[in-house]
């Protein structure tokens, strides 16, 4: 019983190691534009990579 | 965005656009990314940081007119601070966001120069005599100014309306009240507006209580409520509904009462 619920557990781990998934890894989550005109329309690029193994795909961008 | 999807090890940009206008000083926005990274469900929070420099910074930004009774006139001040290095000038003013708002509440806009030199925008509003009962009104006072940078500075206006009836209280709860008790709670009814008050009518669902209106005077009313005699004994909730005149206008009230009756 004990072993069959160790080998079980050390099939879990491995699944876990093995697949990482999709993982959205940004260069940095804060951007500041510094000092901005009052009536300015601006924009702030924010960069990522996908440094997991899967397929990453983003459902939405909101403010909030 | 136009590409939602990222093989593993690609790259990818999220571009958020912020426009500056109406913001003033320091500013925070936080964008929120929903994706199926680490294993979906997940969200990301970005943040955007810009610091906005006018050169003129209204010492608040909106204007709150309390308790405004229609026929009457109230004037607010706010201070201008001024870093144009050349005094303030108003060249026009227009109401965004509510035509009806620019009809009923007529506003004189002024620029006011204290004698050491200090700019304040002077905001004046006539309240309609006839105006229709509108308990919480706001919109934007949009100002065009001489500043290049804040060719138009906003301000914010929020008007409420005094309550042309107060009822006090707004709910009941009659705890052990006694059959046929003539007078265990009361409900007062005022006046805000000078006109004389009148009461058309008092009614609950399920006949658990009597009513009795005593005049205070003009512009004061009390209703009484007892328990009526045939009242089932136990625990009730009732709606009491009050039809009042205040003026020529009918005000509908409703207002819970809980309790229980007791032999």
């Amino acid at each position: 019983m004990h072993k069959k619920l160790l080998a079980l557990l050390i099939a879990m781990t491995q699944v876990m190691v093995m697949a990482k998934g999709p993982i959205m890894k940004f260069a940095s989550k804060e951007v500041d534009l510094g000092k901005v005109d009052p009536g300015k329309k601006v924009q702030a690029i924010f960069k990522f990579t996908n440094t997991g193994d899967e397929k990453l795909i983003i459902k939405s961008v909101k403010p909030g | 965005m136009e590409k939602t999807a990222f093989l593993p090890g690609e790259s990818g940009t999220i571009k958020a656009n912020f426009n500056t206008a109406h913001y003033n000083g320091s500013v925070t926005k936080t964008i929120q990314v929903y994706s199926n990274s680490d294993g979906g469900g997940n969200i990301i929070r970005l943040q955007l940081k810009a610091t906005i420099v006018t050169d003129l910074n209204p010492a608040r930004t909106s204007i709150y007119f309390r308790n405004v009774v229609p026929g009457e006139s109230y004037t607010e001040r706010v201070f201008i601070e001024n870093n144009m290095h050349k005094p303030l000038e108003i060249k026009g003013h227009h109401i965004v966001g509510s035509v009806n708002a620019s009809r009923h509440f007529p506003l004189d806009v002024e620029l006011v120069r204290s004698k050491d030199g200090k700019e304040y925008v002077s905001v004046t509003l006539k309240v309609e005599k006839n105006i229709a009962i509108l308990e919480r009104t706001n919109f934007t006072l949009s100002l065009d100014t001489n500043s290049k940078k804040m060719s138009k500075m906003n301000l914010f206006i929020i008007i409420r309306m005094q309550k042309p009836v107060l009822v006090n209280p707004i709910s009941l709860f009659m705890f052990g009240n006694h059959r046929n008790a003539k007078r265990a709670k009361r409900i007062q009814l005022t006046s805000n507006t000078g006109n004389s008050l009148e009461i058309l009518s008092v009614q609950d669902n399920n006949k658990t209580f009597t009513f009795e209106t005593v005049r205070e005077n003009e512009k004061i009313i009390d209703i009484w409520i007892g328990i009526n005699g045939d009242a089932p004994l136990g625990v009730f909730n009732e709606i009491i509904r009050i039809v009042a005149k205040e003026g020529d206008v009918e005000h509908k009230f409703s207002i819970p009462a809980r309790g229980s009756v007791i032999p």
